[in-house]
This record gives C-alpha cells, structure tokens and sequence, in this order.
C-alpha cells in the first residue's frame, strides 16, 4: 500500500456548544480545545461520557462546524472545505458507514469511488483493505450477514479507503469480541506504521494502552492533559507504592504522612512515587514490612487525573 | 457530476438486481397496471373512437403520476432510511456538496424508474400490438412536471433532514400531488391563470394533458412558463435542502433528530 501524503492536524482553540432544550445557558460540549496530531501518531481521546469526545471527532471529520477556533490539515485551513475531507476518513460511534444490502466487496468499492478514486484503483484499493482487514474470504458477503466484528472491520476499512491522511476512530472497537479488538488494533498499528495519524476514542482502556502514543483527557470540553502515554501513566496517582507497616504508627507521623498525600489502611500505606524518600524520612526508624512497586493502571489513573483537574477548576464543569 | 451519476446508478442497480424476486415483482406489478390500462382505455374507447390516440392520454397521465409520486418520495424517503442504517453522515462527511449529492441521486433513481417503464411499455405494445406516439415537444412539459416534483421532493427532503420522521408526511403529500397534476386551475374563474402558475406541477401537466388530448402545439409562452414553473420549485426545492444540510450541520443532527 502507497504511504498516504500525510499532514500534521492542528486543532486551536475550537469551541462549540448546543443550545439545550429546557435548560437554561446552551450545553458547551468543546471549551477551546487545542491541540495537534502528527503524522504516524495514535492520539487517544479519553473522557466521561458527555466530556465532547464525540463532538471533537464530528468537528475533526467536518460533521459538525465549530463556533470559534481553527483546524489546518497541513497546508488546509478549513474543516469544511473539499480538499480537507478528501484527506479524511471518519467512522462514528454506533453508525457503522455501511450499506447493508451491498457486499463487504461493493461497500469499499462505492466508497472508495465516492471518495474519487478512479475505476481500477478503488477496486484495487477495496481488495487492499480486504485483505488487510481479513475480510477477504467474506468479500461476497452482504455486509448484513457479517458478524458484529467483521462490521466493524468493514466500516473502519471504509474509512481508510480512499487513502487519508487522518483518520477518526469514534469507538471502533465497541460491542466487538477479543479477536476482533486485537485484529483492528493489530491494523491499526500497522497503519501508524505507513504513517497515517488516528485519533481514537474508546472507554476500552486496555485498547487504548495497546494503541495510543499519546492521550488527550477530556474534562467538561477542555483539554485537561495531553501528553504521552507514558507520561499520562506516571503521572498518574495510580503508579503507587505500597508500604506494609511492622509496628504501630503515632500520631504525629500519621500526621505528617497525611501531609505527604499518603492514604492508610491500618498498616498499610499508599503514595505516589514522588514522595518516596520523604516516606522513609517520616517513618524511620520504624520497620517496614513490605515495600511494593504498583505499576501504573490506566483506569484508576485516567479517573484520579480527572479528579485532580475537576479540584483544580471546580468552574470547569 | 457524470461520475457521481454513474457510481450511484451502480449502487442503485446492485440493489435493485440484489433481491431479484422483489424486482421481479415490481416488474410484474408494473406490467399488470399498464396492461389493465390498455385494455381499460380499448373498453372506454369502444369502437367510435380513435383507441391508440385515447391510450397515449391514458399511458402519460398514468406515468405522470408514477413519476411525480416517486420524485415526490424518494429524497426524503431514502434520507430518512440513510440516518437510520448511519449511512447519512458518511455522506456528510464525503467531499460532495449534500444537495448535488441528492439531486443526482433523484436523477439516477429516475433514469432507472423510467427505464424500468420503458421496457414494461414496450413489451405490452409489442404483445398487443398497439403503439404509442409522443412527439418530441412533448418533453419540454415532462421537463417541467419532473423539475417540479424534484423541488417538492427536496423540500420533503429538507424536513426529514432536520427531523428524520416523514413518513405520514410524504403518505398526505402523495394525496395532495393529485390535485396538483389533474385538476384544470387555469380554468377556475377569476384567478384561476394566476393560481396556476404559481402551483408546482399544475402548468406543465395542464400544458402536456391538452397537447396530448388536442394534439395541437403548444404557444412559446405556455412552455416558457411550464418550464419557468419546474424550474423555479426545482430552485426552491434545492435551496431549502442545503439550508436545512447547513442547519442540520449548525444544530449537529445530522445522524439523529
């Protein structure tokens, strides 16, 4: 497969709200969010639901217009023009891009021609994601008779087609079986490979750690971080240390320790690792049972990060 | 646009070929009404009157109404369907404009429909032996009527966009299109010629019901207005679907209500 003309996405400062039946102010789904993809790149959007995942991913695609900010698709400046939309392939939450009655075959091939592939090359193209996707053997099938998963192989297939340089994955792993999240992450990699950038969201957290390089936590509409994975992990209040208590603690180190942000229970501790040796310091010479290393987990980091933004800006929401 | 044409004509045909008893039966149904047609209009004629001239009447007015119903239907029919499976905001998210995207679409289902009538047509001819004479003037009202029912049906069309539930909506206006394509306003006293030409449709099928009866050719003027009528409402039609695609986009319902 030719290696798309790929472009750096830039998104700043996009807000957009929706005037809300019954409720008093309009429901601002996307607060100034900035931020920018490169090419080659897996950009996980994270957040609660009702954050503006969903409505970043329809701006991003050109669904949905903006009220204020700028998108630039490398040298395109504007979300709604021809050429920005020729470079970008989209499949959103619950609406698989398929027509049922068409075979997986005719669905890339339409598709792709939509798209303005010429003749041979959309049907060259739409045997490419076949392949690719596994689907393959299934080419002949009504996309109607696939199975959940092969849908979903299909529709994210669909998206790519036409050979973008962005692509937005709006859950694409949602309500499919393991074989089928690790075939489409497995692709997925592969494509960050040939240099396609993916923005994905996904409350499937493991698919998420399996996938992005970088992460971009949604609070309320805003950007509440954005930076690597690695960084969201460590970061995070999750990746922990656990300290297990030989003796009874006093008073006054329970104290200071709390000061620390340390949490008890009985005589167990908990703090994050930047705080380790100040532990030693407040305990010693007390003995110490056990000391653990808790690796950083995604799910409770992702909720604490949200927690700690939510603190810091309690206007936020 | 050719090629838009093209690939949609493909889909629709793949679809149409896809469940070959349902075609089939289409077919037939098609060839049963025609062929009541024919032998109705040989009954009513009898033997005074000129049967192959009383038939073209009765052949175009029944087309007519098939067309105009189809044109009438079909965008907001298919819209409503698209945001159903998922498919409508692909097509939003496609580098075409959604109201040339619609209008070729219209287009492509009605090249086929008239095909498929063509054929059916021509078979029933063929085993009768009887045959049916238009002339080429005659185009120019059928112009008009098909722009005209074009513009209600992207207007329909702009209401499923903005609530995605038409279905009783185009079930009235199907009732309401008859009037437009049979009754005479022009005739109606006081302002009957006024009221005609503003009312979609009603020009041109007066103009092509009294070329056909008649026989006689119609006044420059006559076609001047039967197409300024198409395509005015055909414009209207146009208009108010990409307001209401620029609203959809505005209110962000594209794929829901």
């Amino acid at each position: 497969m030719r290696c798309p003309d790929v472009h750096a996405l830039q998104v700043e400062a996009v807000s957009r709200c929706y005037a809300a039946k019954g409720a008093a102010a309009p429901l601002q789904a996307l607060r100034e969010v900035s931020l920018t993809l490169h090419p080659g790149e897996i950009l996980a959007v994270l957040g609660l639901n009702g954050a503006g995942k969903t409505t970043l991913v329809k701006v991003l695609s050109g669904l949905i217009r903006p009220d204020s900010g700028a998108i630039r698709l490398g040298a395109i400046s504007s979300a709604s023009t021809r050429a920005y939309l020729q470079r970008i392939g989209a499949v959103f939450e619950g609406n698989r891009n398929i027509y049922w009655r068409l075979t997986a075959f005719e669905n890339l091939h339409y598709f792709a021609l939509l798209r303005g592939l010429g003749l041979r090359r959309a049907r060259q193209r739409a045997l490419e994601m076949l392949a690719l996707f596994g689907l393959a053997e299934r080419r002949a099938t009504l996309a109607a008779h696939l199975s959940r998963g092969m849908q979903q192989r299909l529709a994210v297939a669909i998206a790519l087609v036409h050979e973008p340089a962005v692509v937005l994955l709006d859950e694409p792993t949602l309500g499919v079986d393991l074989e089928n999240v690790l075939q489409i992450v497995a692709t997925l990699k592969l494509l960050r490979e040939r240099g396609i950038a993916i923005v994905l969201t996904s409350h499937q957290l493991d698919v998420v750690r399996m996938l992005a390089d970088r992460i971009a936590l949604l609070v309320g509409g805003r950007v509440a971080a954005l930076e690597s994975l690695g960084t969201f992990l460590a970061r995070s209040a999750s990746h922990s240390y656990t300290l297990e208590l030989a003796e009874p603690i006093d008073a006054a180190r329970q104290q200071r320790l709390g000061a620390l942000g340390v949490t008890q229970e009985q005589s167990r501790l908990r703090f994050g690792p930047a705080v380790l040796y100040d532990v030693i310091d407040a305990l010693r010479p007390l003995r110490v049972g056990s000391l653990q290393y808790c690796e950083a987990d995604l799910a409770s980091g992702f909720l604490s990060r949200i927690r700690d933004y939510r603190d810091a800006q309690p206007a936020a929401d | 646009m050719l090629n838009l044409l093209l690939i949609e004509s493909r889909r629709q045909w793949l679809m149409f070929r896809r469940y070959p008893v349902e075609s089939f039966a289409g077919v037939v149904v098609f060839t049963i009404l025609f062929f009541g047609l024919f032998t109705g209009a040989r009954y009513l004629a009898g033997t005074q009157v000129d049967f192959a001239h009383r038939l073209d009447v009765v052949v175009a007015g029944y087309v007519l109404w098939l067309v105009t119903t189809g044109l009438f239907v079909g965008p907001g029919a298919q819209i409503t369907e698209d945001a159903r499976v998922g498919i409508l905001e692909q097509l939003f998210v496609s580098p075409h404009n959604f109201t040339v995207f619609t209008v070729i679409r219209v287009l492509s289902g009605l090249v086929q429909h008239l095909l498929l009538i063509l054929v059916v047509l021509s078979a029933i001819c063929l085993i009768t032996g009887t045959r049916l004479e238009y002339r080429l003037a005659e185009l120019v009202p059928f112009a008009g009527i098909v722009l005209a029912a074009t513009g209600l049906g992207l207007m329909a069309a702009s209401y499923a966009l903005l609530v995605k539930q038409v279905s009783a909506l185009l079930g009235i206006g199907q009732f309401l299109l008859l009037p437009l394509v049979a009754t005479p306003v022009q005739s109606l006293p006081g302002f009957g010629a006024w009221l005609a030409a503003v009312l979609p449709i009603n020009p041109s099928s007066q103009l092509l019901q009294s070329e056909l009866a008649s026989g006689r050719a119609a006044r420059a003027g006559e076609l001047a207005l039967a197409m300024g009528n198409g395509v005015a409402f055909f414009l209207l039609g146009a208009w108010l679907l990409d307001r209401a695609s620029r609203r959809a986009r505005r209110l962000a319902i594209v794929g829901s209500f």
